[in-house]
């Protein structure tokens, strides 16, 4: 038995040191270091099909903007809109035609010229119905920007042909998210063999793609539009934030970008790692569903539902949330309230924030005929929330139903599954309150204002107009905006018209600009960005490292 | 016994028949699941002819017969997540998943067996409630929080184990790459430890209490004392008689223990962003990627059925007096 036993481990132990020879290839978990930069997010793309930007099955669109260029780009300064592939555009006499000129010289990842051809190509592959693309590109800048056509006039002019004029910065900051590739390589690939295979056009190709654990990507040489430093991006992806604030500390990540606020401190005590706080661009609101037809006043009528149609009420709901209160305590950091669905830069430039005062608050109730009954409730609401963390969180949603609750407006938060959530505000059935959230920009008041009405069905029942709000100055406005904008002071005039009527008739319970918490590492030199884009291209080994 | 075996397997159309039909049922009464593959900011045309083009137009029933047929062809259909087939999708993510189930299982089980026997043997004693205190405190802890503890104890503060992550062992070797393979397992080993030890621990706890109570059954019975009047010594009494007679419940619960595992265990993979098949799961249920979600659901049921048909054969070895009919 003894001699069995050591018979055994003289196996293993011979196993053991025949295997060392080859530990040096052994694979193992990407980490930083001179040559390559880890960065984490929380889901994995589904597709990498650059016509599918951003679209449903995770984060793509943070992946693909290293990989792709597009003819301008959504610099990192905010609200500059900086030439990529493209150095200039002109415009057509009537605003509907937009000719992009190219840089030579440009090359695919496959080694073919880069030209007017692929641009075009790509414009017009994105909004092909035939190929059912549901993503930003397809669903949302197609749609935004009236797309006709895009045709190639020269190797290096291509014009994007559109059914409408539209405001400058809006038009160009969407066409900035269409991502530009290669013609004679996705000609040739089937959708099934787009979505796993990228040949890009950005400053960084693809590498390795591990399902479920890291997708890598490594630095174009000649890719003379951007300067990149790192020869190795590892996109890794870790679901459990507190993992991914773990990974951070024991400095296996560089840079994590939104990550929960409670966590704050640790990043910042790591001595690895700086924890930065600062405004992003997804507003937070608290939506009055306004659709006289949605299915809670079908199926329940009920006062309170009634009363939110009221704009004295909507208007007196605004006094008795405590903005700052709630990012004190529950975000851990300071925010400013919004007066409007425009982020900063581009809001109003004098509107002041609605105040804190529950009193006003209720004095304006019992002028709308909502007295306090004998019970102290004056009607009743219920809030949709999702049951999620962060700004738009369940945290937030359950102080706002108390501060309501306070002034005599009991309203109790149902929190939603997640699916059922997308589902009630896609259909416009969500409310009579919810808990909403809605990316912006920092490079156009327009684009932040897209949301009501949508850009297809016109105004109150539009796509995205989930508020159902029908407001018929802010309907007309909208419809008047294109032909202001080879006019752009007519054109700010009035937008600032609409933001005041949107501040005056509020459909949105006004909170704030979603803040956004990110974690870098020590060692690098990279600028935070507002949005919800994460390009660390730029990213960059501190001289002293 | 053949017949037994033959009548098993087509049994087990049923199951995946009766499986598959639950899950498409529960995926559609939560509702529609176009809405996951259009805009947000899609027209009511356009959101028509997203549910033409999935299919999702057609009467219940006919999508339901048209997906059997499918399968019956095999052919599941393409994720709507990830746009390639979904049976590819999941294969790819099983190798990590039999990782993290054959370890689990492995450790598990050599850990549960002595203490149930410990405990079996010392009734009563110190040892015996030591180790059961523990067992319930196994039992008790939730995984993701005791996952969430190794990863800040041994992963952050003593930096033994990496946080997270996930090095391939029998992916390469699937793939023929031999010598990869043996490369790697010394870090894959590393990246198994912390959540080997998470899955294993309810496993442990709930086992070793198992054997103990299977054991003090055994001991009871007339053959052990015959045994012992016999002379024999305790280790063989143990080993030889008492040993092999409490096989049977403990083989059944620890064999659906390998098929629970099989079926990913979502939170540990979720807090340790290990690339199994219980997060791709999970993430499909969550973006009602049907395909998906069905494909899984039938590899899943045929990992079911086959486990209990391989218990169900194991009785037999266990227990000559069995005859499976």
């Amino acid at each position: 038995m003894k001699l069995k036993t050591t018979f055994i481990l003289s196996l293993l132990l011979i196993l053991v040191l025949g295997l060392s020879p080859m530990m040096s290839a052994a694979q193992t978990v990407p980490t930083p270091d001179d040559d390559t930069l880890v960065v984490v997010q929380n889901a994995e793309p589904g597709a990498l099909d650059p016509s599918e930007f951003g679209g449903t099955g995770g984060l793509n669109f943070r992946i693909l903007m290293h990989m792709f260029a597009t003819l301008f780009e959504l610099g990192q300064a905010d609200g500059a809109i900086d030439p990529y592939l493209a150095h200039s555009f002109s415009i057509s006499e009537d605003g509907t035609e937009w000719t992009f000129h190219m840089h030579e010289g440009l090359t695919c990842h496959d080694g073919e010229p880069l030209t007017a051809e692929d641009a075009a190509y790509s414009f017009n592959r994105m909004a092909d119905p035939e190929l059912g693309f549901t993503g930003n590109s397809a669903g949302f800048v197609n749609a935004s920007i009236g797309f006709v056509e895009a045709r190639a006039d020269s190797e290096l002019d291509v014009t994007i042909v559109t059914n409408k004029p539209q405001n400058r910065s809006m038009r160009l900051g969407l066409i900035s998210e269409v991502l530009i590739h290669c013609k004679d390589s996705y000609e040739a690939m089937t959708l099934e063999e787009a979505a796993r295979n990228v040949v890009g056009s950005g400053p960084y190709s693809m590498g390795e793609w591990l399902p479920g654990e890291y997708i890598s990507m490594h630095r174009v040489e000649d890719f003379g539009l951007r300067d990149t430093y790192f020869d190795r991006i590892v996109w890794r992806f870790i679901p459990e934030p507190s993992t991914a604030v773990a990974e951070v500390i024991t400095g296996n990540v560089d840079i994590l970008k939104d990550f929960p606020p409670t966590q704050f401190n640790a990043v910042a005590n790591s001595g690895v790692a700086e924890a930065r706080s600062y405004p992003g661009t997804t507003r937070i609101y608290v939506g009055f569903q306004l659709n006289p037809e949605a299915n809670f006043r079908m199926d329940m009528p009920s006062l309170g539902a009634d009363a939110i149609m009221e704009t004295d009420v909507r208007v007196a709901l605004q006094y008795a949330v405590d903005v700052d209160a709630i990012c004190e305590n529950l975000l851990l950091t300071t925010c400013t309230r919004a007066t409007s669905l425009v982020n900063s830069p581009n809001n109003h430039p004098t509107l002041e924030p609605y105040p804190y005062d529950p009193m006003k608050a209720e004095e304006l109730l019992d002028a709308a005929g909502y007295p306090r009954g004998d019970d102290g409730v004056r009607f009743s609401l219920e809030m949709k929330a999702r049951r999620t963390t962060g700004a738009g969180g369940s945290d937030v949603a359950l102080a706002i139903a108390q501060m309501l609750t306070d002034i005599g407006v009991q309203t109790e938060v149902a929190f939603l599954e997640s699916a059922d959530f997308r589902e009630q505000l896609i259909y416009h059935h969500l409310g009579p309150l919810y808990m909403g959230g809605t990316g912006g920009s920092t490079w156009s008041a327009q684009y932040d204002m897209a949301d009501i009405p949508g850009h297809i069905a016109g105004c109150g029942a539009a796509e995205t107009n989930y508020t159902n709000w029908n407001n018929d100055f802010w309907c007309e406005s909208w419809d008047t905006l294109p032909d202001l904008s080879l006019d752009p002071e007519a054109e700010r005039e009035l937008e600032i018209a609409m933001l005041e009527e949107f501040y005056n008739d509020p459909p949105w319970l006004m909170l704030y600009a979603g803040p956004r918490v990110e974690a870098v590492s020590l060692r690098l030199d990279y600028k935070s960005r507002a949005d919800l884009f994460l390009i660390v291209y730029g990213a960059k080994l501190k001289d002293d490292m | 016994m053949h017949k037994y075996i033959i009548r098993r397997l087509l049994l087990t159309i049923i199951v995946i028949i009766g499986v598959t039909f639950l899950t498409f049922i529960s995926i559609h009464l939560s509702g529609d699941p176009t809405i996951f593959y259009i805009s947000e900011r899609a027209s009511k045309e356009e959101r028509l002819e997203a549910q033409r083009r999935l299919g999702f137009d057609r009467p219940l029933p006919e999508q339901y017969i048209s997906f059997l047929v499918n399968l019956a062809r095999g052919d599941t259909g393409n994720s709507l997540l990830h746009r390639v087939p979904a049976f590819g999708v999941v294969m790819e993510r099983m190798p990590a998943t039999l990782e993290l189930t054959i370890c689990g299982f492995i450790f598990s089980t050599l850990v549960a067996f002595p203490i149930g026997f410990a405990a079996a043997t010392k009734r009563g004693t110190m040892t015996d409630g030591t180790l059961m205190l523990a067992a319930m405190f196994g039992q008790s802890m939730p995984s993701f929080w005791l996952g969430l503890m190794f990863i800040l104890f041994f992963g952050v503060t003593l930096r033994w184990m990496p946080v997270s992550g996930h090095v391939p062992f029998i992916k390469p070797l699937l793939e023929g790459n031999t010598a990869e393979a043996f490369a790697n397992l010394p870090n894959a080993l590393r990246y198994l430890a912390m959540p080997v030890v998470t899955v294993s621990v309810f496993s442990i706890a709930r086992n070793s209490r198992l054997i103990r109570s299977a054991v003090l059954e055994v001991l009871r019975q007339d053959y052990v004392v015959t045994a012992r009047s016999k002379g024999l010594t305790e280790r063989t009494v143990l080993v030889r008689h008492a040993f092999r007679n409490a096989l049977i419940p403990i083989v059944t619960v620890i064999g659906l223990q390998f098929a629970f595992l099989l079926s990913g265990v979502i939170v540990t993979e979720t807090v340790f962003s290990w690339p199994g098949v219980g997060r791709l799961v999970f993430d499909a249920i969550n973006n009602r990627d049907l395909p998906l979600v069905q494909t899984a659901v039938v590899l899943l049921a045929i990992l079911f059925v086959f486990t209990n048909l391989i218990i169900d054969l194991l009785y037999g070895v266990l227990d000559p007096r069995i005859r499976l009919e």
